[in-house]
């Protein structure tokens, strides 16, 4: 191979569920994503930027710093390098009645949310589509 | 001179009349009481009054001019005596009320001494006016004046501090300017200042104020009183009518007159009481229905937080539960036996349509509060319905249906809200491969004049005609569907969704076993 392997791309889930981590890892690494995984938030934001990830799953009901707080510190750590950012949401939650949803998820400047409930057929396609919209 | 008279009569009618009626709705408070010895005493001094501007003898006019000195010393002290009551002061000053009737007893058997009156001359054009004694200018200065000045301070400092009972404030101290202001110009004559009696007529506004004020504090109904006045007021005028009338003929008419309006004003009177009544029934009502209210908005902000919590808390294990049976079904943890495959199925099923529930009940509420919030923007409903047509396709492939899409267009612009949307679909498509069990289901996209028509037909169960047009109610599910899974709110939820659309849905079928199919009209 002349030009190697090509890379691969990679996928930093945030998210304080460890099994849900466990879930989308599997489906994720199956489909041949270089994942790593953060169920502290915190301990995320001093990681990711050297992780240079090329989607980030973003939960975002999660103790001590939420999904919308960590994505606000990932926009200002990342600066204009910030990588696609997919919200992990409940269908039918909302953030101060509002609902999350593609609109919102890009009003605020993020590429859009998957349903945590959803099939992961669906979920590993919806990372898959985020990619190839580069 | 008549107009004096006049004045004093009246005086004596509007008090005594208010003094009964307030006494005879409740003769045991003690507030009652002291109005009525109020306006008894202002009966007196006004009767003894027209005696006194009515006689022709110097006597009888000292006689009765002592006779109304008695009435007037009663008037100030009963009327302190009240305001007090009123404003729930009697406990806290009834020594100073103990004073004020020791006084006022030791002062009336003055009244027929030289002390109190030292006689009658010729003042101006009355021909009998008194001389005070040094007890009457004790009496004008520390008891008339004294005691108006003394309410009238404790009024405005009640006035400022008690918003129950402000406006009836209002009322006494305007009923007091006008008592005092009208009485005090009885006066000035006897101390041989040249002015007229003419604020007597006033006096009767000092009770009547009082009446209105204690009305608006609910003591005695204004309403009842105004219509037991005009009732009293036309027996009197009848009554008189009556005993002026000289001939026979014209007593029986006004006597006749005067027992028809005997029944008929007591029979007003009792309607009015009626009706004030229930006024007060409806307004006690009204008052619990708003407490009511507030305890349910109370509620209502406790279960909108409890959907809430159920929303995450309950489906973030069935995720983890769902999520788990899938990786064990794609074999990511190994292979499994056939067996094993099947059940793990079926717990993700189940997960599904624990998942479908939990997401009806909370568009359910939702709906119901009115907060379905929708984002409407232009989609492609094209790709809209083969996205969900492709996420489908496995469900239908599994139950060996002949599962087909057609769509002639390659983009239809629709203002919509995708979300929203796009459950309506899944929840048409979904229904129709869960109710056929063999066949076909056929989704079919196009347009129609200005219109997109989406419409799912199937070769399923069907629908029998007489529940066709209650499909999309609440709960409201086919007998027959009974036998398959669901909660019934699937159509409703769709329904209120296209309505917020400005679209419309609807069912059609031949009936039971000939297949049914499922229309939403959108504007293009």
């Amino acid at each position: 191979m002349i030009f190697g392997a090509p890379k691969k791309s990679k996928i930093v889930i945030i998210d304080d569920e460890p099994s849900f981590l466990s879930i989308f890892s599997t489906a994720l690494g199956k489909e041949n994503f270089e994942v790593k995984t953060f169920s502290d938030p915190q301990e995320a934001l001093k990681n990711i930027v050297g992780e240079k990830p090329d989607v980030i799953l973003l939960d975002i009901k999660m103790p001590g710093l939420d999904g919308f707080q960590v994505f606000e510190y990932l926009k200002k750590d990342f600066g204009k390098n910030l990588p696609k950012v997919l919200f992990l949401t409940s269908l039918g939650e909302t953030i101060s009645g509002t609902a999350i949803d593609n609109h919102f998820a890009k009003t605020i400047g993020a590429n859009g949310y998957i349903h945590k409930t959803d099939d992961l057929n669906n979920i590993v396609k919806k990372v898959k589509e985020t990619i190839e919209n580069q | 001179m008549s107009l004096f008279i006049f004045s004093a009569l009246f005086n004596a009618f509007v008090a005594g009349l208010l003094g009964f009626v307030v006494i005879l709705k409740n003769r045991k408070e003690l507030i009652n009481k002291l109005f009525f010895g109020l306006s008894i005493s202002v009966v007196f001094w006004s009767l003894s009054y027209w005696k006194w501007l009515s006689s022709n003898n110097i006597d009888v006019a000292l006689f009765w001019i002592r006779l109304l000195s008695v009435g007037s010393l009663f008037i100030p002290v009963f009327y302190t005596h009240w305001i007090l009551s009123f404003l729930n002061l009697h406990n806290q000053k009834k020594n100073l009320i103990r004073v004020l009737y020791i006084i006022i007893f030791l002062i009336i058997p003055f009244s027929f001494s030289d002390l109190f009156i030292r006689g009658v001359v010729p003042k101006f054009i009355f021909p009998y006016w008194p001389n005070p004694g040094i007890l009457y200018t004790f009496y004008l200065i520390f008891i008339y004046i004294g005691l108006t000045v003394y309410t009238m301070v404790i009024l405005l400092r009640y006035y400022k501090k008690d918003s129950e009972k402000y406006k009836s404030i209002q009322y006494i101290i305007l009923g007091s300017i006008l008592g005092f202001g009208g009485g005090i110009t009885n006066f000035f004559l006897w101390y041989d200042i040249p002015v007229f009696p003419y604020g007597n007529i006033l006096v009767s506004f000092y009770p009547l104020m009082l009446v209105i004020a204690s009305s608006k504090y609910h003591l005695f109904n204004i309403k009842i009183i105004a219509t037991e006045l005009l009732v009293f007021l036309i027996w009197a005028t009848i009554l008189f009518e009556f005993l002026i009338e000289e001939s026979l003929k014209g007593q029986m008419v006004a006597g006749g007159l005067f027992v028809f309006m005997m029944v008929a004003g007591i029979w007003l009177i009792k309607s009015v009481i009626k009706e004030v009544r229930q006024r007060e029934k409806i307004e006690k009502l009204a008052g619990e229905l708003k407490a009511a209210n507030e305890k349910l908005i109370e509620l209502d902000k406790t279960k909108a937080g409890m959907y809430s919590f159920v929303s995450h808390q309950i489906k973030a294990p069935i995720g983890i539960i769902k999520g788990f049976a899938q990786l064990i079904y794609d074999g990511s943890y190994g292979a499994i036996p056939e067996k094993v495959k099947e059940r793990v199925e079926d717990i993700k099923k189940s997960c599904d349509r624990l998942i479908k529930l939990v997401e009806d009940f909370l568009n359910l509420r939702k709906i119901e509060e009115g907060k379905m919030d929708y984002q409407f923007e232009e989609i492609n409903i094209v790709d809209l319905a083969k996205s969900v047509f492709e996420e489908l396709k496995l469900l239908a492939e599994q139950k060996k249906l002949e599962f087909t899409m057609e769509c002639a267009e390659e983009k239809i612009t629709v203002k919509a809200d995708e979300q929203r949307l796009r459950q309506v679909i899944l929840n048409l498509i979904e229904n129709s491969i869960k109710y056929t069990p063999s066949g076909f289901v056929k989704v079919e996209l196009g347009m129609e004049n200005d219109s997109v028509l989406f419409s799912v037909s199937d070769s399923g169960i069907g629908i029998k005609k007489e529940v066709l047009s209650e499909l999309f109610d609440q709960f409201k599910r086919a007998k027959e569907a009974r036998a398959i899974q669901g909660t019934g709110l699937g159509l409703f939820v769709a329904r209120e969704i296209v309505k917020a659309h400005n679209g419309e849905i609807w069912a059609e079928s031949e009936g039971e076993g000939k297949g049914s199919g499922f229309y939403v009209k959108l504007k293009s």
